[in-house]
Order: C-alpha cells, then structure tokens, then sequence
C-alpha cells in the first residue's frame, strides 16, 4: 500500500507547504474524479474512482496538522489510536483538563457565555502553542513529545468541539 | 420520435441523445441544456414559460395531466392532484411531513411498509412514481423544443437530501427511462452557473430558499475547481412553509367567523394555502396585500400587512441562520471572509429573508442578478454537458456528503464511519467484533445524522451478516466499510475477518424501492408497453459492449507493457467472447460477457491508474488518463 504522502507526492514529513499540498490535490483531482472518467468502461470507472477516494482521504487526513501528526506517528510505528493517548500526556496536563471541564461545567450551568467564550479562547492559544511545540519536536525527531502534543491537541480540539456543541445547541434553542 | 430516441444511435460515446439538466424542485421543474456558444440556457415548458408547475393529476382511468393542466385540477380534486411530491420523497409512511397541514389523502400504511404512498382514487402512488411523471412530462417537452431524443440527464437534488431522498430521485429517474448521469446539488449548480460566468474566484456561500428545501453551501472557487467546504441546511423548510404558516392564520381567523373548523376539510385548506401563496408574493413588492379565500361555498378576502406576514414567518426564516452558522463554523470560517453570497430560489425574493441574508452574512449585499429560478438548472446542463457531451477540462466539483453515516453500537449510539462534509467520493471502513460466545451473525443497522442517539438519527437500511464461524466472544471481527459515490448515495459491505470467511453485502435503503420493484413499474408503465423493450435492452447492451470494447482496444496499444503473465490471452478470450455475444440477440449473454470482461480487465485498469498518478507526480504529466 501506497502512504498518503506518496499517493499525493509530497515529501514525508510534519511540514508541508499548504499551497502546494492544495495544488496538488486539485491537479490530482482533475484527472482522477469520476466525472473525467463518466464515459468509460465500468473496470476504468471502478479503477479512477478507487484512486480518487484515496486522493481524498489522504488530502483530508494530510490537510489538517493533528491528523497529518497522528498519521506520521503511525507511519513510524507509534499508534496513538482514534482516542486515549493519555500514556503520553504529563499528569499535570490531566489535572488542568479537569479543571478546565469543570469550569466549563459551571459556566455553562450558569448559563454564562462571556465566561464560556474565555474558555474557547484560552484553549485555542493552548493549541496554536501546541501546534508550534508539536513542529519542532518533528523536527528535532522526537516522537514521544510529538505523541505527547498531538494527544495534548486532540483533548483541546474535543474540548473546543464540546464548547461549540453547547452555543450551536444555545442558538438552536433561540432560533429553532 | 420521443420515444424512439434510444433506437437512433450511432455514436457509442454519446448513446443518450442531447444532455439536460433538470431542476426537479419542489413548486416548479426547469429543464436546460447548453448551446452551441456553450452556454447553458432553460427551455419553455409551458408556452412561453420555462417553469413548470411540479405538479400531477391523476385522471379517473390512471392517466396523468402534468404542469399547469394539473395545477388546474388542484381546487376541485385536491385528492387526485398532488403538488410538492419532493417532500416526500424518500419518506416513510409515519414520517411527520405526513402530518402536516395539506389537502392530501394517504393510502393507508401497511405493517412494513417503507414507502409513504397517496391514495388518488382507485389507485396508490408513491412519491418515485409521481416524480417520474413530472421527469418524462419534462423530457417530452425537452425532446420537441430541441428536436432530438433526450436520454440522460444531470438531476438536481437539495444539498441537504439524506441518502435515501437521494436513491428515491435517482429511481424517479430511471424510472422516466433516463440515464441519470449524476444528481448534483442545487447550491453547487447554482455556483457554477455564476461561477463560470465571471471566471470568480474566492470563497462563496450559497443561499438557497426554494418551495421546499432550504441549503446553505459554502465554496471554494480556483481556476474552474468548485470545492465544496461545507454545507447544511433543512430538507423540509421553504415559502410552502411560509404559505403554511399565513394559510393556518387565516383558517383560524375564519374559522371563527363562521363558526366550523375549516382545518379538516381538504377543499378549505387548499383554497387558503392558494390564498396565501398568492398574498405572499404580492408582499413581496407591496406593504399590504388582500388573501383571497375561495371556499366553495363563498369567497372569504382578508387583509394581511407585511409586517403581520413578517411576524408569521420570522421563526422559519431563524432556522435557515442556525444552519448557516453551522456551514461557517464548518468551513472554519467567519462571515467576512465570505467573498459574495448567492441568492438561489423563489422565496429569496422575500425582503425579510433577503434582509436577513444579509446579515448573516456580514452586511454584504447578495448577489442574485442571474434568475434566481433558473440558475440551478443553467449549472446541471453545465454539468450535464461536462459528462456526457463536449467535456471541459477547466470545470471540475468537488463535493461532500451533507449528514454523517454510521452504524448502530452498544446501546443504540451511533458510531460514525463518514463525517458530514466529507469530500466524495469517499469510502471508510471500521471493525466491530462479535460480543456473544459461538454468535454466528452480526445485526446492521446503517444511520444517518449528527446525534449521538440512533433514534435521533434517520435510519437507512439494516441487514444481517450471517455465517461468522462460532468463536469466543470478541474474537469474530467483522469490517464493515462505507462508499459513498460522486452522487453522495451509500453502499455498505461487511466482511467477517477472522478466518478469512468473506460476505458482502450491498444495501437498499429501507424508505427505497427494491430494484425488481423499479424494474416491474418500468415495464408496467404504458409508455415503455408501447417500444420493444427486449430491442430497447438489446441496443443499450451492444452500446456498452462497443463502449467496453474501445477503451480496451486503446487501452491495450498504449499500455501494453503493463500487462501481466496470462492477462493478455485471457482478455483477449473474454473480448472474442464478447463480439460473438453481440453478433447474436440475447441481451443478457451480451451483459454477462461484458462481465466477464470486466473482470479480466479490472487489475489491468487499476495498474493503468497506478501508472497514470506517478506519470502525473514525476511531471512527466498526461493531460488525461486513457
Ligand atoms: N415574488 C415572490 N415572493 C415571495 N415568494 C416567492 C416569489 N416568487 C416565488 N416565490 C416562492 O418561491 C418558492 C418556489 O421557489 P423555487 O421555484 O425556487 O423552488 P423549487 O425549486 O420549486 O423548490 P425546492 O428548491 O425547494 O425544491 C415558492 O414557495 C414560491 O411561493
């Protein structure tokens, strides 16, 4: 099987030139999807469209930075699975999720949305950190703190998403 | 000559005659096809007009009336005359659009019944079916305006149809003896139609308020490639809401008035939602408008002031910003990096929903200078064109699927396999294992929907996978894997893993028709009776097979060196076998030696491929892939 990075042809590592990475898909894209091939025979159909769902699950893994980590990390042989990659968060991280969890807890029972948003804000900054952390030690070849970030990445991102589900839920309710 | 169309064929790249696109919407269907300048232009479908009304009257001997003619039957057969048939497609018989206001009668349901049906006297119908007739009213009119047989077509579809809307359009289709050559969403052809019109580019939110439906897309447009970011929406929301919500006032108020509850009596509620459709669209230019309500047995008229209307509607219009948020936030987006925002369909043209568009929307002023009914159309010919007549290298959509697809775990939650906004086409698969001691089959339940809770979700299809080997609990794995299809519509296989015991199965979805079923009501219907169908099936059968046979026949000159030990001769014996079949009259042998050759071809497509993508990353580039 041919990785992700192959099928798309950039160069296997953390950093990738978003651009190009987007032009290639595109160009990729134009020979590959279905439509190009909606004239031929079904085995040439079946053959392009199983190369374009390929093209497209390895632009939207690539795309993203935590999954195109998560995906690097796996290619290597460290496999964080689809959820708990707590063995590799330091304790103090935990603490602070909790903490955190409860705050938004309150907040949100309070029904408090400035302080809700203070959270969202704070968690985000987390993460641009994070994502800087997580380049460097890619650079520097250290996997166990690259697995270390991305499980660090994937607790903001569900927290983030906990945070959105409640305003979508909040302005649902106010529109709906 | 309609329907002798398919007996005319010459060029095996092109079987279908001319391609259209059709706006099969809620109110009104459009049909369009592309010019010899290449531009996309609608054809009049009722004199002059080129709307015509989605509507069907059911005669008293099983014949039907489309468009205006049927539209005129509406206020004396409210029964036998079925108007906005799309929001139903696809629905079961307990689902709520059934008991919403409206003049319709139900064929009773049956224990089991997947399908909702109307019961138009002396006769059920289901939603497929009365589709179809508006699809073959469509492509008569098609066939007579451009003079040509008109075979295949690019349907438009909501955005935010699920998959079994989706499989009950492309039936209606097939059914109306079309190749549906894709169904594209409706936001998506109303981009293109704009787009390639102004060679635009940037980031684009379509805004789409039709009868029935209502979508929000969000798009990425470079160089021709229209990337679909996110889209949400509500399959059951539109002005025929609007025309609810003011037709169940004024039953009210005159109610009152009279002293008898008009909500239960099909002729009233049919002349107030006339009544209101009408008034609606006059408060779109006016400030007061007078509902003119035609019972039978005296005319009721009552004044309505836009801000009254507006007060009526303003709850409906809020839910289109929940789903616009939603497209945002999943475009990762905020209002002012939105470029221009599209206004598509008949109920934009309300100043409240315009107003509020725009400020959804950071204040910019809509566009909505090409025909807000006609733009959906104009991008399914593009479309259309773009597949099955002169290709264009410079257009290409890149679209995703609307809701998450999963299946049902452990105390019926959802497990997603594809998330929403997922770019088609696109294929996951997950592994569940067996909970029981020795348990020989595993239960599918395929959802689709955003809640956590299976009975949240709208359920698509269940089936069983049987012949899993008796193992101890949690050692038979079964992978179950999704595809979903450039058309957004699903498949499902599941493969026990373990000792290699191989089963696959591909679902139907439970509101669908079977295939048999859209077979026999293909060859039930009169207007098929009437042409040979077995000659029919035959000159499709040789169609593909000279199809099947030219792009091997290239294929096998230009990349004969990735042929492997063995293939060579065993293609070459598929294919004499294959041009023996043709040369006689059986269509099913032609089919099962098309088969056949298939299958011998099918590792050489894919090593073709192969070799077509690292051609295309060492720049050593192809312009197309043969
Ligand atoms: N001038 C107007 N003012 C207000 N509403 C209008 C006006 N013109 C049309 N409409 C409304 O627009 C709706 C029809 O829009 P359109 O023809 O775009 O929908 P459709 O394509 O049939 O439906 P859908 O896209 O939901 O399948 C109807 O509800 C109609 O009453």
């Amino acid at each position: 099987m041919t990785d992700h990075f192959e099928i798309l042809g950039i160069p296997r590592g953390f950093r990738v030139d978003e651009r190009a990475l987007e032009t290639r898909y595109r160009e990729l894209s134009r020979l590959f999807h279905p439509d190009r091939h909606a004239g031929r025979s079904a085995a040439d159909r079946r053959a392009a469209l199983e190369k374009m769902v390929q093209i497209n699950e390895a632009y939207r893994t690539l795309r993203e930075p935590v999954r195109r980590a998560a995906y690097l990390l796996s290619l290597r042989g460290l496999e964080l699975g689809e959820t708990d990659g707590s063995k590799f968060l330091p304790p103090d991280f935990l603490m602070e999720v909790m903490e955190r969890r409860e705050a938004f807890e309150e907040a949100r029972s309070r029904g408090d949305r400035e302080r809700v948003q203070a959270l969202a804000q704070q968690a985000r900054r987390e993460r641009d950190e994070a994502l800087e952390a997580l380049a460097s030690a890619f650079d520097r070849d250290d996997d166990k703190e690259a697995a270390s970030q991305v499980s660090k990445l994937r607790y903001l991102d569900r927290f983030l998403a906990d945070i959105r589900a409640w305003e979508d839920r909040v302005f649902e309710e106010e529109n709906g | 000559m309609a329907e002798s169309g398919l007996l005319q064929i010459r060029d095996p790249r092109k079987p279908y005659g001319k391609p259209v696109g059709i706006d099969l919407g809620t109110t009104h269907s459009l049909v369009a096809f592309v010019d010899g300048e290449g531009r996309g232009q609608t054809i009049p479908l009722e004199g002059d007009s080129h709307l015509m009304p989605s509507v069907v009257h059911y005669l008293e001997d099983g014949s039907t009336l489309v468009g205006r003619a049927a539209r005129e039957k509406l206020a004396a057969h409210p029964h036998e005359t079925i108007v906005s048939v799309k929001r139903f497609m696809g629905k079961g018989p307990s689902d709520p659009e059934v008991r919403r206001l409206g003049h319709y009668r139900f064929a009773p349901a049956q224990p089991g019944e997947a399908v909702v049906r109307f019961d138009v006297g002396g006769k059920w119908v289901s939603p497929v079916e009365v589709s179809a007739e508006i699809l073959k009213w469509a492509r008569r009119k098609a066939e007579a305006y451009l003079d040509q047989p008109v075979g295949a077509a690019v349907i438009t579809v909501p955005a935010y149809f699920d998959d079994a809307q989706r499989q009950a359009t492309k039936d209606a289709g097939r059914l109306a003896g079309l190749e549906v050559l894709r169904l594209l969403n409706e936001p998506t052809a109303a981009a293109v139609a704009y787009g390639l019109d102004r060679r635009a580019r940037g980031t684009f939110a379509v805004y789409d308020l039709g009868g029935g439906t209502f979508d929000v897309s969000i798009l990425e447009l470079v160089e021709g490639v229209f990337e679909v970011r996110s889209t949400a929406g509500d399959s059951s929301l539109g002005g025929d809401d609007f025309d609810r919500a003011l037709a169940q006032a004024l039953l009210e108020q005159i109610s009152t008035v009279l002293g008898r509850d008009l909500r239960r009596d099909p002729f009233a509620v049919q002349a107030a939602l006339a009544g209101a459709r009408d008034a609606k669209h006059a408060l779109t230019e006016k400030e007061r408008a007078v509902a003119v309500v035609a019972l039978p047995e005296r005319t009721v008229e009552v004044e309505v002031t836009r801000a009254q209307f507006e007060s009526l509607i303003v709850g409906l219009v809020r839910r289109t910003a929940v789903a616009c948020r939603r497209a945002l936030r999943d475009a990762d987006l905020e209002p002012h990096q939105i470029d221009g925002v599209v206004l598509v369909g008949g109920s934009t043209r309300v100043p409240l929903v315009r107003h509020f568009v725009r400020e959804m929307f950071g204040g910019k002023e809509p566009l909505g200078d090409i025909d807000p009914d006609r733009v959906v159309a104009i991008g399914a010919a593009i479309q259309a064109e773009n597949l099955a007549g002169e290709s264009r290298d410079d257009l290409l959509l890149l679209d995703v699927i609307p809701l998450s697809l999963g299946v049902e775990t452990m105390g019926g939650v959802v497990e997603k396999i594809i998330h929403r906004n997922t770019t088609i086409p696109a294929s996951a698969a997950q592994i569940f294992t067996t909970f029981a001691d020795g348990q020989t089959a595993m239960d599918i339940h395929v959802v689709q929907g955003e809640r956590e809770l299976v009975s949240d979700c709208r359920s698509l299809a269940r089936f069983r996978l049987e012949g899993i080997p008796p193992m101890p609990a949690n050692m038979g794995r079964v992978q179950v894997t999704f595809s979903v299809d450039a058309d957004g519509i699903l498949s499902v296989s599941a493969k026990e893993l373990t000792t290699g015991v191989e089963q696959s199965i591909t679902v139907k979805p439970s509101h669908g028709l079977t295939d048999e079923e859209v077979e026999r009501m293909l060859l039930e219907s009169l207007e098929h009776a009437e042409e040979d169908v077995a000659t029919r099936l035959l000159i499709e059968a040789r169609v593909e097979a000279q199809r099947v046979l030219h792009d091997l026949q290239k294929a096998l000159t230009e990349s004969a060196d990735l042929l492997v030990e063995g293939e060579k001769e065993a293609i070459a014996r598929a294919e004499q076998a294959l041009r023996e079949a043709m040369a006689g009259s059986d269509h099913h042998r032609i089919e099962e030696a098309i088969a056949d050759l298939d299958r011998a071809s099918t590792d050489f497509a894919r090593r073709r491929m192969e070799k077509a993508l690292k051609e295309a990353l060492t720049g050593r580039s192809v312009q197309e892939i043969e």
